[in-house]
């Protein structure tokens, strides 16, 4: 059984976030820049003219030049670049144990991930000096690159993409692709599901069909290409022309990379029309479309998670021991329970009201503590109110909302008896009525700016939409509400503070539910702004796959210009597989409870490890030790790809809309970049100091 | 203009495994020089580093130490190469690539114009005789065919420096003859040569120097004909006469008159090859079987001339 929702455990990188993703990018990089630099450096007065080919003659690191000390040009740029590089680490770790040294509080060191734009670009002396490490490590590296890219020719690499083309065809690898075949043919038999799944679970088959399938393929061909040229000494035909070493990695990746891309339009098409057709109208409802949702900033709850030390931590509430905590779970009120509340936060509200009616779809989980009522959902309130009110003047809002609705009704209930006795039909008095009511209750939204949807039914695995029946009469109330939220003035967030949200949708079980508890994440409730067509998001969908694809082809190759095929597919199954499971890696290579210093010492000791050490200044240097330990660690584990964040079958599956900003822009294709830039570097530099025809 | 197309100056290869331990001493200290428009020969027996040396001018190995320079530039410098074509010992191509699509691909490289790169292919297929087999594909080949089409490959570039790494491997003598007629072509049009080749006669028949190599350290070099010149005997060759015994005798008597000794007085004879390819060429005139038990051999001097190799007649259909 799949949730309906837009199950994501981060956010798509935005804009906003680019200098903070910028900056971990060169901090990551740039630590393997220097550490290559360094070798290279070594080597260079090892060595001498061995790694100096790609210098200009009159740069050349010869041996006399090397023996002697001198360097001109670029190689002395060069080397002055290294010198900052190494002295920005060496700063860290001097500065890490000068200042904090003999001090209790921690980190000497903390990088910072791209997790939120309040933060500062840069938190600390050490995150400042490993930025700059890294820069001029890349910095030291790319000059080269950068100034032979001039002899880049596109004929060439074109010329070469066109051999890797026709190999592709002749030696019949496009036979690879007709396994989907299989899958078109037989995949309906075996796969089970209830009507509103079938493009969910159609959508599923082709993704993890076409996935794996099109990731062998690009490693295979980028594994084995150059190896064989290798092997077969083909390549010796190459390089003695005037042809860059590193255009025939180039004319490779395009070559495979068009001859992928036009394998994955085709299948991709096909699965296309496996998908839609004969969809059911449930299926059709639920998920053949594009959602655009407007997703709140941010999800708390009221009165949250009581921590151990008996604070609260808004941050969840109540774990209801599924092993996946993506959701917390509200409960309803109860004879010794306050009532508990889900609160969405919206910093903006969507531009286009009160032109248009404002709706709001949402899919919650229900874990059921009894048995229920047969057929029946969980019922809920939907509470929508000024986001800077506290709960408490909430609960005075609400009172005087009610106070007031009560004595409205009644008014109304009144004159509907007068109605009656001057002999008016029932049914203008129902009309009237209706009316009535919606007046009342745009009177109480213009009065109050407070607006509640109660008896809202959920029920499990369903996208469901705000009012249901009355969706469209709520839909147009939440419009007016919205307009006129925008027309009161903000107030001015408190320094240090973030500014007050603009509207806060609470959600709370009903009493009638109270025994049931209901799941919620922050994307389980948004604003639908717009839907757009199902086909055009199944093919953005393809476009994360499709970075996958080309991630892996990146690495292949760039692993291929210096191992044999065999031990290059097998590295780049390696890391891809390790990226699977990256967040688990790099949480166990954070080190939680303690980096191998504390942990030395706890070993030594024998302390456990609930026990913290003692704050002093040999606590301070151990911890300082660790902090230092995981940040290259951390640097390190960057060569693992993210390849979970190209993945974006549940956008589809789903019925979400994958956008071109800031998900295939910003989140993939940019990503995708920031990948093959350093496969690019590692592939130039392995194949320019390669001896291609040597037997060792 | 500098006459000097390559020069190494104490150029040193040592292969090394892995972890830097010295495997082998490829090369030691060579110097050379070769001139413009003369056909250079390298000869060694196996692993005395004669291909080393041709790797390591055309970049495909680095030096270990000294330099290797090639119309003046690092033998890695990628620019020369647009002056260079290269033959390696197998003829490695693509062998999904039919031989126009060869051509067209190592045309390509070179940044040729379209049209030039076509007709400049064609020429090529033509001068190498595949052209009934152009649209084959390399895997399809004979090992000649290879060889021949490499060498186009070799010469798509219309290069000022040829570097052929065995040329005659895997040729009959047809085949041969013909790639040495090419060869002694080339250098007729100024360009130079350097080939390195285990089949000495095919060396000394065409190479103008050729340096002699053992153990990667360079044992001779001179010109052929300075070192196949043995000062200490004489050589006389007539025609128009019947060798008898009174003619030996007459000559005897003047060689040792003048203080000499006679070796040897007979007919000369010509080479295997020469012989191979007039009965090749007397068979193309006249088809049919032309042996019979006690006929007279087929001398030299037989009235058939030397034909001009015609690669076509011994391509595998």
């Amino acid at each position: 059984m799949f949730a309906a929702g837009l199950e994501l455990e981060r956010d798509p990188l935005h804009w906003a976030e680019m200098p903070l993703a910028l900056k971990a990018w060169v901090q990551h990089a740039g630590l393997v820049a220097a550490f290559g630099l360094t070798i290279y450096c070594l080597a260079y007065v090892i060595k001498g003219s061995f790694l100096s080919r790609w210098l200009p003659t009159e740069d050349r690191m010869t041996p006399s030049n090397a023996v002697a000390g001198k360097l001109s040009g670029m190689g002395r740029v060069i080397a002055v670049l290294e010198c900052l590089s190494l002295a920005s680490y060496l700063l860290i770790g001097g500065w890490a144990l000068f200042f904090v040294l003999g001090r209790e509080e921690q980190p000497a060191i903390r990088l910072v991930e791209p997790v939120s734009q309040a933060q500062p670009l840069f938190t600390s002396v050490g995150d400042t000096l490993f930025f700059l490490g890294g820069l001029f490590a890349i910095a030291g590296v790319s000059l080269p690159i950068l100034v032979n890219l001039s002899r880049l020719r596109l004929g060439r690499i074109v010329a070469l993409a066109r051999l890797s083309l026709k190999e592709a065809f002749r030696k019949r690898v496009l036979w690879a692709f007709s396994i989907m075949a299989v899958i078109f043919l037989f995949a309906g038999w075996f796969v089970p599901y209830k009507p509103e799944d079938q493009v969910r679970n159609y959508v599923r088959i082709i993704y993890w069909a076409l996935s794996p399938l099109f990731l062998l393929v690009a490693c295979w061909l980028g594994a084995f290409s150059i190896p064989t040229d290798v092997k077969n000494q083909s390549i010796h035909t190459i390089v003695t022309k005037p042809v860059e070493r590193f255009e025939i990695v180039l004319g490779r990746f395009f070559g495979y990379g068009i001859l992928l891309t036009l394998g994955l339009a085709v299948l991709a098409g096909i699965g296309l029309l496996y998908v839609v057709r004969g969809v059911r109208v449930e299926s059709a409802q639920e998920s053949m479309t594009a959602r655009m949702p407007i997703f709140a900033n941010y999800l708390e709850f009221h009165p949250g998670f009581i921590r151990p030390d008996g604070t609260r931590d808004r941050s969840k509430q109540e774990s209801v021991g599924r092993e996946w905590n993506y959701r917390s779970y509200i409960g309803g009120p109860g004879p010794h329970s306050p009532p508990q509340w889900a609160i969405w936060s919206f910093d903006s509200l969507p531009t286009y009201y009160p032109s248009a009616p404002v709706y709001f779809e949402f899919t919650f989980d229900i874990f059921r503590l009894t048995k229920g009522t047969e057929d029946r959902g969980v019922f809920t309130t939907f509470t929508f109110v000024d986001g800077s009110k506290s709960m408490g003047e909430i609960k005075e809002l609400r009172e005087q909302v009610l106070n007031a609705r009560t004595k409205k009704l009644e008014q109304t209930a009144a004159q509907a008896e007068e109605m009656r006795k001057k002999g008016i039909s029932e049914a203008e008095i129902q009309s009237w009525r209706a009316e009535e009511l919606e007046r009342i209750q745009s009177d109480l939204i213009t009065q109050f700016k407070y607006y509640d949807v109660p008896r809202q039914e959920v029920v499990d695995y369903h996208t469901l939409t705000l009012g249901g029946e009355n969706k469209d009469q709520v839909a147009k109330q939440l419009a007016l509400l919205f307009s006129k939220l925008a027309e009161q003035p903000r107030p001015r967030p408190q320094s240090g503070q973030r500014p007050p949200p603009i509207l806060n949708v609470m959600v709370s079980v009903d009493p009638e539910s109270a025994a049931q508890k209901l799941g919620v994440a922050k994307r389980d409730l948004y604003v639908l702004a717009a839907e757009g067509p199902f086909w055009a998001n199944f093919f953005k969908g393809i476009v994360g796959m499709w970075c996958t694809i080309m991630l892996v082809l990146g690495i292949a190759l760039a692993a291929s210009t210096y191992l044999s095929g065999i031990i290059s597919f097998l590295v780049t199954m390696f890391l891809l597989g390790m990226g699977f499971f990256k967040d688990y890696i790099q949480e166990i290579a954070s080190g939680v409870i303690g980096g191998p210093m504390d942990s030395l010492v706890r070993l030594v000791t024998r302390r456990q490890t609930s026990n913290p050490l003692e704050a002093s200044p040999t606590t301070s240097l151990i911890n300082t030790v660790d902090d230092i330990y995981r940040v290259f660690m951390k640097g390190f584990l960057n060569i693992i790809p993210d390849v979970d964040r190209f993945d974006l079958h549940l956008y589809v599956a789903n019925g979400f809309d994958i956008s071109w900003m800031p998900v295939l822009l910003l989140d993939n294709l940019l990503p995708l970049l920031a990948y093959l830039v350093p496969c690019g570097v590692l592939a130039y530099y392995l194949m320019e100091f390669r001896e291609v025809a040597n037997p060792t | 203009m500098n006459n000097v197309v390559v020069e190494t100056r104490k150029l040193t290869k040592v292969y090394r495994d892995f972890w830097g331990r010295q495997k082998k001493v490829a090369l030691r200290a060579l110097n050379l020089q070769i001139m413009r428009g003369e056909i250079f020969g390298l000869l060694g027996p196996n692993g005395s580093g004669k291909t080393t040396t041709i790797k390591l001018l055309l970049g495909l190995l680095f030096p270990t130490e000294g330099d290797a320079l090639v119309f003046d530039q690092p033998a890695a410098e990628v620019k020369k190469n647009e002056r260079i074509g290269y033959l390696p010992e197998e003829s490695y191509l693509y062998r999904f690539l039919n031989a126009e699509e060869t051509l067209d691909f190592y045309g390509r490289l070179f940044k040729l114009d379209p049209a030039l790169r076509r007709k400049r292919a064609q020429d090529l297929i033509d001068v190498v005789g595949l052209s009934a087999d152009k649209k084959r594909v390399l895997k399809e080949y004979s090992k000649g065919m290879r060889q021949r089409i490499g060498l186009a490959q070799a010469l798509i570039n219309d290069p000022e420096l040829v570097i052929l790494d065995e040329p005659t491997s895997g040729l009959d003598p047809l085949g041969t003859r013909w790639m040495k007629d090419l060869i002694v072509e080339l250098r007729d049009r100024g360009k130079t040569i350097i080939m390195c080749s285990h089949r000495l006669e095919d060396v000394q028949d065409i190479c103008d120097r050729v340096a002699i190599l053992y153990e990667g350290e360079l044992q001779e070099l001179n010109s052929v004909k300075v070192l196949l010149e043995d000062v200490q005997r004489l050589e006389l060759r007539a025609s128009g006469v019947q060798l008898d015994d009174r003619l030996r005798r007459d000559l005897e008597e003047v060689i040792v008159r003048h203080g000499g000794k006679v070796e040897f007085v007979g007919h000369p004879t010509t080479s295997l090859e020469d012989l191979f390819l007039r009965i090749v060429a007397q068979s193309k005139a006249h088809p049919g079987r032309r042996y019979l038990p006690g006929q007279e051999p087929l001398r030299s001097g037989d009235g058939v001339g030397l034909p001009v190799a015609d690669p076509s007649t011994h391509v595998k259909k």
